[in-house]
């Protein structure tokens, strides 16, 4: 292999992507299969919309930092088209249009992937993978708790053991700010979110927040833990009680459905895409500084697109479940073939191949012309258990498992590749 | 379970780290000579990580420590995305804009070109960007304080702590950027996945520092 020279940077790649080689791109199809599954088994349908459409329309409810983030070129009438840089605001726009006349709710999902002009971070290159979830048309804590469970059952499913939800409630942050000039909100919001509490008491007090209002502000970074850290909240009363009323009934449903262990609420997340009304959570494990998977509730997105509907959901970064999959459980074995064929012309060997691969076993029929000693050799150095190669012009076979090799027939070998390892 | 890991800074902020874990009744065997930067305090379920104080916030951020003792100087230059619950009320320092004594007539968004030197572009940047006042940083790694004197830069952005360094190299501070100390920095993970002995250590730590919280 040229180490310098022409062919050298024709292989160069772009920072921020990759290839993924067998056994990654074999990882990566098994865990976006096991979702896609999981997903149908709750009755969500697919969508699969386009890479690139106008940036415009890719920027409707998206904060400032990831519009900045998207990819952006021209088409040749000179209109300005962009990579997407997230699904959901995809999603919403198909919901409001065409999917508009068919019956509440919509549960959509998807799968693909996305394109950030920012820096790479562990398990986030500039394009990956995303899989997520869509409830569209209603606005209840049942969605909400829908959503979550999923969201666990996501991580589950792709075999992350140890991990944790944490789950907040933007509505009751917004509640509470309302009367908030932009950039005191601003102030206060970064504040809380960076669980500054010194610099939160001055910026309440510069803003001329008082009394049990300021005294809840205040407490925000520090309302983190099980159901008892909402009761400050429910006693406020108001829109800020209904708000931490429904996070409590979101709480409780998780519990129903098993999923309460994983979850802690924290009041103190008021973080979130600018389209965030409601709930909002993220999945996070240790060893990664960043979540796997983040979600939440957007009332006003869908009605951006022409259509009024309440939505909730979460999108899961694969490669960064993956990569905490496999530091707490370790990687799977490559899925090598069952058996390795020896090449020849006859038709009942080629035709027992192909009976083998319709019984589900990979099969690999040689195509370099090795003789018995070579495919043996090669066989070995692939990891493949077993090498077959016929007699008599195709009328009986060898099986070889490279320390004896003995006659076998077609019934017999197909029983005996039921007790090999799938 | 995995120790929770803490890192530390060499240099101005070590002193004082150490002291308040000793207070806390840690050993917290590291030192400024220290070649170990892996230290396993025995029993309490704790390590201690050292690291240059630039990279501090990339450690914390990533993971790799639970939590640090950072300079808000430092912190804030870097970007990083963490939480900062707790003030620890040592570290004083200051981040200015210095300069010879004549500068100070000077109207900086009149002049034509302006050089500043400085460890902190990132916040030197945003100080100038928000007066208006375009510059040419250069960005160096140390004795900042040359820079004006030999002609490399008009001015520089860097922190005091008694001002004594630039009074020697003949400069006088023309702003006030931002206030410092030792800050504590938490990962936003760690936070919510350790939340109990997280919560602990913070309450410990604040007790005795004796800093606003």
């Amino acid at each position: 292999m040229e180490t310098n020279g022409p062919s050298c940077m024709r292989r160069r790649l772009p920072h921020g992507v990759q290839d993924l080689f067998p056994e990654e791109a074999a990882r990566r199809r098994r865990a976006e299969a096991a979702l896609r599954d999981l997903f149908g088994r709750w009755a969500y349908e697919e969508l699969i919309p386009p890479t690139f459409e106008y940036a415009e329309t890719l920027a409707v409810g998206e904060g400032p930092d990831l519009a900045q983030a998207m990819y952006r070129f021209f088409d040749r009438e000179g209109q300005t088209l962009a990579l997407r840089a997230d699904f959901t605001t995809q999603v919403a726009r198909m919901a409001a249009g065409k999917m508009s006349g068919r019956p509440l709710p919509l549960r959509l999902c998807y799968i693909g992937s996305v394109f950030r002009y920012e820096e790479p971070q562990v398990g986030r290159q500039r394009e990956f993978t995303q899989a997520g979830v869509e409830l569209v048309g209603a606005h209840t804590p049942a969605a909400d708790a829908e959503v979550v469970a999923l969201a666990v059952a996501a991580l589950e499913g792709v075999g992350v053991r140890d991990f944790q939800i944490s789950l907040g409630q933007l509505a009751l942050f917004r509640a509470l700010t309302d009367a908030l000039p932009p950039a005191d909100l601003a102030a206060v919001r970064q504040a809380i979110d960076q669980r500054n509490v010194a610099r939160l008491a001055a910026v309440l007090d510069a803003a001329g927040v008082a009394d049990r209002r300021r005294a809840l502000l205040a407490h925000l970074p520090d309302l983190v833990g099980g159901p008892e850290v909402l009761q400050e909240a429910r006693a406020y009363g108001g829109t800020v009680g209904e708000a931490a009323k429904w996070l409590l009934q979101v709480y409780r449903l998780l519990e129903a459905y098993g999923a309460g262990r994983r979850v802690i609420l924290d009041l103190g997340e008021v973080r979130g895409t600018d389209y965030y009304t409601g709930i909002t959570f993220r999945g996070v494990a240790p060893g990664l500084g960043w979540p796997v998977l983040s979600g939440g509730r957007y009332d006003g997105l869908i009605g951006q697109f022409g259509k009024p509907l309440a939505a909730v959901g979460f999108g899961l970064g694969i490669e960064r479940a993956l990569l905490v999959q496999e530091r707490q459980a370790g990687r799977a074995a490559a899925a090598v073939p069952h058996l390795a064929v020896r090449g020849c012309d006859h038709v009942t060997c080629l035709a027992l191949a192909q009976r083998l691969r319709e019984e589900g076993y990979r099969v690999e029929v040689d195509v370099l012309g090795l003789d018995e000693a070579e495919l043996r050799a090669h066989a070995g150095r692939r990891g493949i258990g077993h090498t077959l190669s016929c007699r008599d012009g195709g009328t009986s076979w060898l099986l070889s498992d490279g320390r004896e090799q003995r006659p076998v027939s077609p019934e017999a070998l197909l029983e005996e590749m039921r007790t090999w390892n799938r | 379970m995995e120790p929770l890991t803490v890192a530390l800074t060499k240099g101005r902020l070590l002193d004082g780290s150490v002291g308040l874990f000793r207070r806390l009744g840690y050993s917290c065997p590291v030192d400024n000579g220290s070649r170990q930067l892996l230290v396993d305090e025995p029993g309490a379920g704790l390590r201690f990580l050292l690291v240059k104080a630039g990279d501090l916030p990339v450690y914390v951020e990533y993971g790799a420590a639970d939590l640090g003792i950072v300079g808000q100087d430092t912190l804030q230059e870097s970007g990083r995305d963490v939480y900062e619950p707790l003030q620890l009320g040592f570290g004083h320092c200051r981040l200015v804009l210095a300069g010879a004594p004549q500068q100070h007539q000077r109207d900086l968004s009149l002049a034509g070109s302006v050089r500043v030197a400085t460890r902190y572009p990132r916040l030197a940047r945003a100080y100038f960007l928000q007066r208006g006042i375009s510059v040419e940083l250069i960005h160096l790694s140390g004795s900042i304080e040359l820079a004006p004197r030999i002609g490399l830069a008009d001015l520089l952005v860097d922190v005091v702590e008694t001002g004594r360094t630039l009074r020697e190299n003949g400069l006088v501070e023309l702003d006030e950027i931002m206030q410092c100390q030792a800050t504590v920095i938490v990962n936003r993970v760690s936070h919510h996945l350790r939340l109990a002995e997280v919560r602990r250590l913070l309450a410990a730590m604040q007790s005795v520092a004796g800093g606003v919280p």
